[in-house]
């Protein structure tokens, strides 16, 4: 016992597994004390966890030894930067996400064992973050992948099969993780296998790909398909907006939004960093898949109806730039990546937050049905707006920094190839603001519909709010001191790894430099920006002056149309959604989305029509004639006396 | 000598009790007292088989005659008991599975008539199985396998409906079969020895350096094919996905989860291991057998719609898990291989089957607590358990969680095991195979989850409620062990895997160090 509570790592995950099961266990008498255990969980973590990082990176010692002879499974902690970061994050996220949901899962039936789950996906986020072998953060990530697939369940009628797809698609991310971690006992040249007992080095010496033959590339990418699926990269995506529809809203601001994005990006870190260094090939693949992802995700981003559902294809195509960040193997671009990944954790977990407030009000979760939602919910708006800006990449929010920080990336490779990722990028970045454009305008600003069920009493709370307005000043302070993470995280656990010479970041007075790339400094930009708005208002001003104007109904053939109720009918309301009908309309993408919409690129839809073929194929033999049973017995014993005959050279 | 008075017991007390179950009940005195001789008799075999464990760890294994003739030359004749590792090992999953059942049956077995018929049938069939492992002749063991098998049919069909009548003939029809190739085998071994002692026989075959021969051959092929059947490996498999889920579920339970494996699997790797000696072909059948089983076990078990018979495809499928890398273990010891990857196949082997035990056995009693509710095994009909029976649902999702492989439950551990002992010794595409059949498996369990526990309470469901508190009981103590086993490993380990994973190892070892010495 005092070896866990010695060690300040496994201190806190021991106890957030204890509090989970006491909330657990206390769940239908007395929810109140999931939400108390909750918040000292993630206080403990915190607390403890950024004790810990003073000292990364460093090992902390074995706890337990399962000693199977040639293979010794470690229970084993370390602490490193990145998966410092992790833990405190998903820390973070559990304090928001907690309190977000004093209010909005008050009186659900599943309230109490909500906290449980959320404090065990914790644990398991904090197990892959300070896990110091691949067997340690196998548990850990399994974990989070079973805490998921009950806390969707816990969504409304429906939400069992995002559930159930959410669980087969990270299952298999899973056994992929399993069997790359068991071929890794055949790769005699990786490092820190000493013992047998899979350690995941913490001190940069990763073996070149090219080098480690096919069973490294088979190894590495299994890896990749674990990492990709967890953080919802194309084409395993596809679970996450099947899962947004239904799921409660805590839980896809809280694991899909956040805590997956960290634990799927951080993997694909340590991986490409620590273990193997990917050859130019692998960069390019890499490269690859994150500018796809960014332009196809955000297309059926565009052309969604449902609130969450598109939130859920913007997490898909974010996914994009931290994949392309890390792809690019330069210093800048992997310190943009993971940066990315952390405000991509803050902004769109707050737009998740966002949606469950504005979809409690607007009794829907359609954006064509919802409107005018700006008086009722004001900080909503504000942090929504803020969110979007950020998400969209506008200067001086964080998303700007980061994706800034990945094109510098891009541009630093000196290559035809990084110049076309880069345009990829810049465009799907464009392509974000038009559809949030449309989000903001249907659901806050444009006129609510004539038949809208405004449900009363569902506006907003203090513990609502609360979370939502710190995620939105932390949007703005990352924006504007990003070397609050980049200069004290990022780069003391990249830079001992020396990836790439070019295009390391300097900070000089809050001015960000990449190797003579290109120079940041926010707070300038912030002024300018400043002047531009105001210096446009101030025109805005002087034009307006002096003219009338003058505001009428719109009418048809003279007639003003009204509801029965005196609102005006909806044939003169503008959705939002109407905005971008065109690009569903256009020549060869009308098909592709189409097709897209229908699951055309699911893994999990086609390798479901291949299963059952084979299951239709086996089940046709069963006939249950006992005839047909007995010659197989026959066969068998025939068969294997043939066998055993040969090879025993008997004639 | 306590140990010779304890072991016999483990056979005696059960078989005594079947038949004192029949008397007390037809007595209309003592009727009501007749209830609870089964669950009693049952506790004082898992109390025992426990302290035998314990016991033996730190004063060895123990050799008990019974009926024992001090023959010619010093050579005692008689039936010999060995309790070694592996039977200590078989005999803990049989008694702890039996107890459980027999607790759940206590409550579930209340709407049938002729309980104390299904009590003695029960107490037969655990007390035959007991025999089985403790059993050190093979003409005994036959005759234990039998036994088993044939009270097993009669559970089988005691519902007396159409199904289950249909499915008991059909068991019948292949068991006999199975028997038929079973006492083939032995028949020709003791034609070629002059013995039915395992431990004679194996000295002879190695001694006479006949172990190619073609009639050792012919009795190997005959064992492992009738052993197969009773173990339901594909392709003798078609038996079992009719007779396990016909039977009442606490007897599904004792089928799917010590049946299969005490008849079959364990007599099988007691044949090839400790009687026809170690070599790599006899491995490579195993291993054919159990890949095979795995893959197509589970593709047959995810189209499965009646939860019971998914259940019974997946027993097939997670025996092969066991099968096949008890059959790596062999071809590795045959061919000459590290004793450490064996070793590590054989504890991935010989922890899965336990764990299977428990959760396969905690699944169907759960299945059963939702049939009885319920009053249907079709999964789309059900919907919405997790509100209406939580305890029953919480241990079906502990079932669901192990047998798919999800830390920290007890199968997670036993996989990880197999598949790094696969990667070890060796077998790269194997274990890729298993990886994929977890994988398929959880898949399956994942689509039970949802129709079953998860989404709207349906009109069927609407109104149950949950089930008494003998049934809650016998699942609940199987779900901690499926909770425990696995984080319990190092100790497990040390008293039951270690002990049996050696005591097959070694003897299987030291034959072939025999074989080679008489070649010579």
């Amino acid at each position: 016992m005092n070896v866990i509570w010695d060690n300040v790592l496994a201190q806190p995950i021991f106890i957030a597994l204890v509090f989970g099961a006491v909330a657990y266990v206390f769940s239908r008498v007395f929810p109140l004390i999931g939400k108390v255990l909750a918040l000292a969980a993630g206080g403990w973590v915190i607390a403890l966890g950024t004790r810990a990082v003073s000292c990364a990176p460093a090992e902390f010692p074995s706890l337990l030894q399962f000693n199977l002879g040639k293979v010794v499974l470690n229970v084993q902690f370390s602490v490193t930067y990145l998966g410092s970061l992790v833990a405190i994050g998903a820390a973070v996220f559990t304090i928001l996400v907690a309190v977000y949901s004093f209010r909005l899962m008050a009186r659900e039936y599943w309230e109490g064992k909500f906290y449980a789950y959320l404090i065990w996906a914790m644990a398991g986020a904090c197990i892959v973050g300070w896990a110091a072998n691949f067997f340690v953060l196998l548990i850990g990530w399994e974990l989070v992948t079973l805490m998921l697939f009950l806390m969707i369940n816990q969504g409304r009628a429906g939400s069992q099969n995002g559930a159930a797809k959410t669980y087969g698609m990270l299952g298999f991310a899973d056994a992929c993780l399993l069997m790359a971690i068991v071929l890794m006992f055949s790769l005699p040249t990786l490092p820190g296998k000493a013992l047998h007992n899979l350690a995941i080095p913490l001190v940069h010496s990763p073996i070149s790909l090219a080098d480690s033959g096919w069973l490294g590339y088979t190894i590495y990418g299994l890896l990749l398909i674990a990492a990709f699926a967890k953080a919802g990269a194309i084409p395993l995506h596809t679970w996450i907006p099947a899962a947004a529809a239904d799921a409660p809203v805590s839980v896809m601001a809280y694991l899909p939004a956040a805590v997956d994005k960290l634990l799927g990006i951080y993997l694909l870190a340590r991986v490409s960093l620590d273990l193997f260094r990917p050859d130019a090939a692998m960069q390019v693949i890499l490269m690859s898949i994150g500018a796809v992802t960014i332009i196809s995700a955000v297309f059926m981003a565009m052309i969604q109806h449902n609130l969450k559902r598109l939130l859920a294809f913007h997490s898909v195509s974010q996914v994009g730039y931290m994949v392309l960040g890390i792809g690019t193997g330069t210093a800048v671009g992997i310190i943009g990546g993971l940066f990315h990944m952390v405000n991509n954790a803050i902004y769109k977990s707050n737009l998740f937050l966002m949606s469950g407030v504005v979809g409690k009000a607007a009794g829907t979760d359609e954006i064509e049905d919802m409107g005018g939602l700006a008086r009722r919910l004001p900080i909503t708006f504000i942090c929504g707006a803020i969110s979007a800006a950020a998400i969209s990449g506008v200067p001086p929010f964080n998303g700007f920094v980061s994706k800034w920080l990945v094109y510098q990336g891009a541009l630093s490779l000196h290559s035809g190839f990084g110049t076309a990722v880069l345009v990829a990028a810049v465009f799907g970045s464009a392509l974000t603001l038009a559809s949030f454009v449309k989000v903001l305008y249907s659901a806050f600003l444009s006129r609510p519909p004539a038949d809208a069920k405004m449900s009363e009493g569902a506006g907003e709370s203090f513990w609502t709010v609360l979370p939502m307005i710190v995620l939105a000043g932390a949007c703005i302070v990352l924006g504007l001191y990003p070397q609050l993470i980049t200069g004290k995280v990022l780069t003391p656990g990249i830079v001992p790894w020396k990836v790439g010479v070019q295009g390391a970041i300097e900070y000089l007075g809050g001015t960000l430099t990449t190797g003579g790339v290109g120079v940041w400094n926010p707070i300038v930009a912030l002024g300018l920006i400043l002047i531009g708005i105001i210096g446009g208002l101030i025109l805005l001003g002087i034009g307006k002056m002096g003219k009338k104007v003058r505001i009428v109904r719109p009418f048809l053939a003279g007639e003003i149309g009204l509801t029965p109720s005196g609102r005006l009918d909806d044939r003169f309301r503008f959705p939002g959604t109407s905005f971008y009908e065109t690009v569903s309309r256009l020549p060869v993408l009308r098909t592709l989305l189409s097709h897209g919409q229908r699951g055309a690129m699911d893994p999990y839809h086609w390798s479901g029509r291949f299963g059952s073929t084979i299951v239709a194929l086996l089940r046709a033999q069963h006939t249950g004639l006992i005839c047909l049973y007995v010659a197989w017995c026959i066969i068998g014993f025939v068969t294997v006396v043939i066998y055993l005959m040969i090879t025993s050279g008997v004639n | 000598m306590l140990m010779e008075t304890i072991v016999p017991l483990m056979v005696i007390i059960p078989l005594g009790a079947a038949f004192t179950v029949v008397i007390l009940s037809n007595l209309k005195v003592v009727s009501r007292l007749a209830r609870i001789i089964a669950p009693l008799a049952i506790a004082v075999n898992l109390t025992l088989s426990i302290w035998i464990c314990v016991y033996s760890y730190y004063y060895g294994d123990a050799t008990v005659w019974a009926g024992r003739w001090d023959g010619i030359a010093g050579r005692p004749i008689g039936i010999e008991l060995v309790c070694d590792g592996f039977a200590r090992l078989m005999l803990v999953t049989i008694n702890l599975v039996a107890f459980a059942a027999i607790i759940f049956s206590t409550a579930y077995m209340e709407r049938f008539t002729t309980i104390w018929l299904y009590d003695s049938l029960f107490l037969l069939m655990t007390g035959a199985m007991n025999g089985v492992v403790l059993s050190g002749d093979l003409f005994n063991m036959y005759v234990f396998i039998e036994i088993a098998a044939i009270s097993s049919y009669g559970l089988v069909a005691f519902g007396t409906e159409r199904e289950e009548l249909e499915a008991a003939f059909k068991y019948l029809t292949l068991g006999v079969i199975g028997s038929t190739f079973i006492l083939i085998g032995v028949t020709v071994l003791y034609s070629l020895t002059g013995q039915l002692n395992m431990t004679r026989v194996a000295r002879i075959i190695s001694l006479r350096g006949i172990s190619q021969s073609p009639a050792v051959i012919l009795a190997a092929a005959s064992l492992i094919g009738g052993l197969s059947l009773k173990a339901a490996m594909v392709p003798f498999h078609a038996w079992l996905p009719d007779a396990h889920p016909s039977a009442p579920a606490p007897i599904s339970a004792m089928l799917s989860g010590v049946l299969i494996k005490a008849a079959g699997v364990y007599a099988v790797v007691r044949i090839i291991f400790n009687v026809l000696g170690i070599n790599p072909y006899y491995a490579n059948v195993l291993i054919a057998l159990g890949a095979l089983s795995m893959v197509i076990g589970v593709f047959l078990a995810i189209g499965q719609w009646d939860f019971k018979r998914l259940l019974a495809y997946h027993s097939i499928s997670q025996m092969g898990y066991v099968v096949m890398s008890i059959g790596v273990a062999a071809a590795v010891v045959a061919r000459g291989g590290s004793m450490m990857a064996a070793s590590l196949c054989m504890l991935g082997g010989l922890f899965h089957m336990f764990n299977h035990a428990a959760f396969k056995s905690l699944l169907f009693l759960s299945s059963g607590s939702i049939e009885q509710a319920t009053g249907t095994r079709h999964l789309k009909k059900m919907g919405g358990l997790a509100r209406r029976m939580p305890l029953t649902s919480f241990c079906c999702r502990v079932g669901a969680l192990s047998i798919a492989g999800v830390p920290p439950f007890n199968g997670f551990f036993s996989k990880l095991i197999i598949i790094i002992g696969l990667v070890v010794a060796g077998y790269p595409i194997l274990a890729a195979l298993a990886v994929l059949v977890a994988l398929m498996t959880l898949l399956s369990f994942i689509k039970v989850q949802r129709y079953a526990l998860e989404g709207p309470v349906s009109e069927q469901t609407n109104s149950v409620r949950e089930s008494s508190w003998q049934m809650g009981l016998g699942m609940v103590i199987l779900a901690v062990v499926c909770v425990l086993a696995g984080l319990a490993l190092i100790p497990l380990k040390q008293y039951l895997f270690d002990p049996a994973g050696n005591a097959l190892l070694n003897k299987a070892a030291s034959m072939k160090n025999l074989l080679v010495e008489a070649v010579k």
